[in-house]
């Protein structure tokens, strides 16, 4: 297996990598992606980091916003992995089987992979991984769960450590489960 | 095959790219319609209930996520309904603003709705992501027109998506004069894009399928009605005044669609850019009058398809006159406007229109100023009603001449025309690994 997420980016990108929070903010645990971004982008400052939020954000608009990224990308977003919820995974979009609305009921039945599609049918080819977070509820609501919030310091954790083999041009560990604290 | 002989049983289980949940049934037995219905499936949401216990400020915003394209005119509607039944009056400068924030959202919508749900059906595609492939040009031209409209919501409402700039009597925050004289020529620039979307819906073969019907829109004596105006019948030449918004939209229940319909003066009315452009033609900007003409819209139009080409003419018209708005604004120069307001028992209602038609709120509150009562009424919600009387008017003529595939597809491309919305879902990644 080839190592996706350092492949090419020092030859490629010498601009700092782009660190992006995906969710919307009224959706439960969906929100975590933009809260671990924040968190890790306010931890550690550094030339090397472009935190970017996509908050509330259309899979068409995030098609367009992929497209303007000339540099290599962390997506943190909360996913539906079928894992353990609490738990994270690194994957590279195409590795995984992700669905695509390839008939789309709606703009609204489009998603991230959706958004990567279009972007690379239109010429986007920036190395890009996904930080992807099982989330415990999705239900509306402004807060993360508290089984979510007792994750986040592992997850920050995990996702810094991620950030940091990234920029050093290092394979980072692909996956790791948020130990509950009781 | 003999038309007489002509025997369809069509049922689109939720029809595709338009948002929300809706199903098509037709039955035809040897040449003759049985049956023609518009489904409406989705669960009620009482966006309402929501509401019970606010505070008159706290309303726009959280009745805005109501939708995620038209949140614009959710809280724009709102505001207004409230600010009436609070007896808040507001300054020009304010009115201007929202103008432009309203304006933004219909070149958002308007410009996602032709290129991604209409164009597809007119080249074959089912969906844009196989456009991308097939017209590259054409999916990287309404991406960069969509962002642009995306980012002029954001300077405008602070956000791209659930703005939080505009409250009661006006402005937390207003726009940068820089990042607006940005948005001035990146709209400029955008010009030949525009040009270019002209040239693309110029080329699509439009059904050309007729019923006349009662066009409703807001009327305004002095502007293109978007943002205020009487609501006004193309039936009797006449507007009500918004406060009498359950006079024109008397709803009513159908077994059939969980979703409320509407009726006026006759058995249906729509709503919409078409009605909109019917009704208020000779006050769009002049370029989009050229456009219409270009375009092969003549009013009155009675074709329900030609609804995504008055959405062209109205994405031009925005153009253009959120220019000129954005001149005044910074010739002008935008001030700070006191915004303290002391909540009171009232009642009010408010409208404007938002891409698929006009959108009526209305809010009372007691006498601590708690919300005690709302309601919202949709475009959708106004169209559905119209959109099956379309249906049984065109399935009679166009079943002599087509398949049971055409007629389906004609159906299909006829409801989304209207671009109904009904309704708004969670997204989310959806992955499978496979080691």
């Amino acid at each position: 297996m080839s190592n996706f997420l350092t492949e090419n980016i020092d030859e490629r990108t010498p601009l700092p990598l782009a660190l992006i929070g995906v969710g919307s903010r009224a959706g439960g645990d969906d929100a975590i992606g933009l809260e671990l971004v924040e968190r890790v982008a306010g931890l550690h400052p550094s030339p090397a980091l472009m935190p970017i939020l996509w908050e509330d954000t259309d899979a068409l608009s995030l098609a367009g916003e992929l497209l303007d990224i000339k540099q290599a990308i962390l997506l943190v977003d909360c996913a539906d992995m079928r894992l353990e919820s609490g738990s994270w995974r690194l994957f590279h979009p195409r590795r995984p089987r992700t669905y695509l609305a390839w008939d789309s009921v709606s703009t609204h039945g489009l998603g991230l992979a959706e958004a990567l599609e279009i972007a690379e049918s239109l010429g986007f080819d920036q190395p890009i991984a996904v930080f992807g977070v099982q989330p415990f509820d999705l239900s509306p609501g402004l807060k993360l769960t508290p089984e979510m919030r007792t994750c986040l310091p592992e997850l920050v954790f995990a996702l810094q450590g991620i950030v940091a083999a990234m920029i050093a041009g290092i394979r980072p560990f692909p996956s790791g489960r948020a130990a509950l604290l009781k | 095959m003999n038309p007489d002989t002509k025997t369809y049983r069509i049922d689109v289980h939720h029809v595709t790219r338009v948002e929300g949940h809706g199903n098509i049934r037709i039955n035809t037995r040897d040449g003759v319609v049985e049956e023609v219905k518009l489904c409406i499936v989705e669960a009620n949401r009482f966006f309402e209930s929501f509401t019970r216990g606010m505070l008159p400020e706290e309303i726009p915003w959280i009745v805005g996520r109501i939708c995620g394209i038209c949140c614009v005119g959710h809280q724009l509607a709102a505001t207004k309904a409230v600010e009436a039944a609070q007896g808040i009056t507001v300054s020009p400068q304010t009115m201007l603003l929202r103008k432009m924030l309203n304006e933004s959202q219909f070149l958002q919508s308007h410009v996602l709705h032709v290129y991604f749900l209409a164009v597809p059906d007119y080249v074959g595609a089912p969906s844009v992501l196989p456009l991308a492939k097939s017209h590259p040009e054409v999916v990287r031209r309404a991406l960069r027109l969509k962002k642009l409209a995306n980012d002029y919501t954001e300077v405008m409402g602070g956000r791209t998506l659930h703005p939080m700039s505009n409250t009661l009597k006006g402005w937390r925050k207003l726009p940068d004069p820089e990042r607006l004289e940005s948005i001035r020529a990146r709209l400029i620039a955008a010009l030949p894009d525009l040009e270019e979307t002209i040239a693309v819906v110029r080329s699509l073969k439009i059904p050309a399928y007729e019923r006349e019907t009662e066009y409703v829109s807001l009327k305004n004596p002095n502007e293109y009605a978007l943002y205020d105006g009487e609501v006004f019948s193309s039936d009797t030449r006449s507007g009500v005044p918004v406060s009498a918004y359950r006079s024109v939209t008397n709803e009513f229940t159908v077994a059939h669609s969980t979703t409320k319909w509407s009726r006026w003066h006759r058995d249906a009315y729509a709503v919409g850019a078409l009605a909109r452009v019917n009704n208020n033609f000779d006050q769009l900007h002049p370029e989009a009058q050229t456009v219409a003409e270009t375009l092969g819209l003549r009013v009155p139009c009675y074709n329900p398809y030609m609804n995504n080409v008055a959405q062209v003419v109205e994405i031009i018209h925005c153009a253009h006159d959120s220019l000129a708005m954005i001149e005044v604004a910074l010739n002008g120069g935008l001030k700070e406007e006191p915004l303290t307001h002391v909540p009171r028992a009232g009642r009010g209602a408010g409208a404007v229109e938002v891409p698929r038609g006009i959108l009526f709120h209305e809010y009372a509150f007691d006498a601590e100023g708690r919300c005690c009562d709302a309601n919202a009424i949709i475009p959708t919600s106004q169209n559905i009603n119209n959109i099956e009387q379309d249906m049984k008017a065109f399935v009679p003529r166009m079943l002599p001449t087509m398949s049971q595939e055409e007629l389906t597809l004609h159906m299909e491309m006829l409801l989304r025309a209207y671009d109904p919305c009904i309704s708004c879902s969670v997204h989310m990644l959806d992955v499978e690994f496979l080691d």
